[in-house]
């Protein structure tokens, strides 16, 4: 079990530290080409417009719904990163421990909740620049892997209290 | 309740993908065969815009291999979801921990490292192959599932000992 445990934490920790090599990337090279062209809008804009005109309503919705998917690609690596702590509880022995139990709902949760926001992002970015939006395959992608994954871990979650309950039982009985 | 409910939820959703996975699986097979064997214009249109139509002009052993490889990591997803379903059946929710459920969980993580592997090898072979031809982007990359298998496989290690305890409060009483 714990060699297991640690072959693991190992892969979570290369899969985490690459994930988010990919996202910072992804934030630089969303700052140099997309700021670069939104500034060059800026600089040729009518001045005379009011400022909540739909052009600047749209570049700016454009902008923090962009910001919004980093923030939940982000919000899904804290997700993962809880994997090392329930393996870090393991290793020491605490195998049905509340915290673990706690990990596993959180898990549940974010990968849920990610998959919910992240949809919504994308339409209205879909929305913003026109383009199509097809909610079928936008969800097959998504949905095939991380519902199923995030409900999961939410029964895990509570078969481990059930765990931890017989585990309690047998240590009184001893 | 609540648990329960989720339960139902995930007995649902299992089903449709398995029911997906399986459509998909038999639909690139009959029309795989198709194509080797009937029509060979097929191959443009292998399953919802998958063109290997080049592929085909280019090598009919090529082909074949990346078609297997393909249908093989579907046929794999849908035993995972298939032996998720058989949990489903099996698993009394007062009682969960038993020794058929432990060993449906421990299948179910070789079948995600099997189709681990197997996405990377097909994706190393679809990158040579780009080198060499072009058709459509194909998504199978499936890394994602050798890191499942492993907090699978941790999962079910827990479960063993779980199942352990159980029995063990059992005989005691």
């Amino acid at each position: 079990m714990k060699n297991n445990t640690n072959i693991l934490t190992f892969i979570t920790w290369g899969l985490l530290l690459s994930a988010i090599s990919i996202l910072l990337n992804d934030i630089r090279e969303f700052d140099f080409n997309q700021f670069k062209e939104f500034h060059n809008w800026a600089k040729t804009a009518n001045k005379n417009e009011p400022w909540f005109t739909s052009e600047n309503a749209i570049q700016w919705g454009y902008y923090a719904i962009s910001a919004g998917l980093f923030f939940w690609r982000g919000y899904l690596l804290y997700g993962f990163s809880y994997f090392l702590s329930i393996l870090k509880e393991i290793e020491n022995g605490n195998y049905f421990s509340d915290k673990n139990i706690s990990y596993f709902k959180k898990i549940g949760n974010i990968f849920i909740w990610y998959t919910i926001n992240v949809l919504v992002l994308r339409f209205l970015l879909a929305t913003i620049n026109k383009s199509t939006f097809n909610f079928f395959n936008e969800l097959k992608a998504e949905f095939t892997f991380l519902i199923p994954v995030g409900l999961a871990f939410f029964i895990l979650a509570e078969i481990f209290k059930r765990a931890k309950d017989n585990e309690e039982e047998n240590k009184l009985t001893i | 309740m609540k648990v329960k409910k989720v339960f139902n939820i995930m007995n649902v959703i299992s089903w449709i993908v398995f029911v997906g996975y399986c459509v998909k699986a038999g639909a690139i097979t009959i029309v795989s065969i198709l194509s080797l064997f009937v029509n060979k214009n097929v191959t443009e249109n292998l399953y919802m815009g998958i063109d290997l139509s080049n592929l085909y002009s280019f090598n009919k052993i090529h082909y074949t291999f990346f078609v297997l490889l393909i249908i093989l990591i579907v046929a794999l997803k849908a035993f995972i979801f298939y032996f998720l379903i058989k949990i489903f059946e099996i698993m009394n929710f007062n009682k969960p921990f038993n020794s058929l459920v432990e060993g449906l969980i421990f299948k179910i993580s070789y079948v995600s490292l099997s189709v681990g592997l197997i996405g990377i090898v097909a994706n190393s072979y679809k990158t040579w192959l780009t080198y060499k031809i072009s058709f459509t982007e194909l998504d199978i990359d499936n890394s994602a599932y050798i890191f499942m298998a492993g907090v699978i496989f941790v999962v079910a290690s827990l479960f063993k000992r779980a199942t352990e305890i159980q029995f063990e409060n059992d005989l005691t009483i």
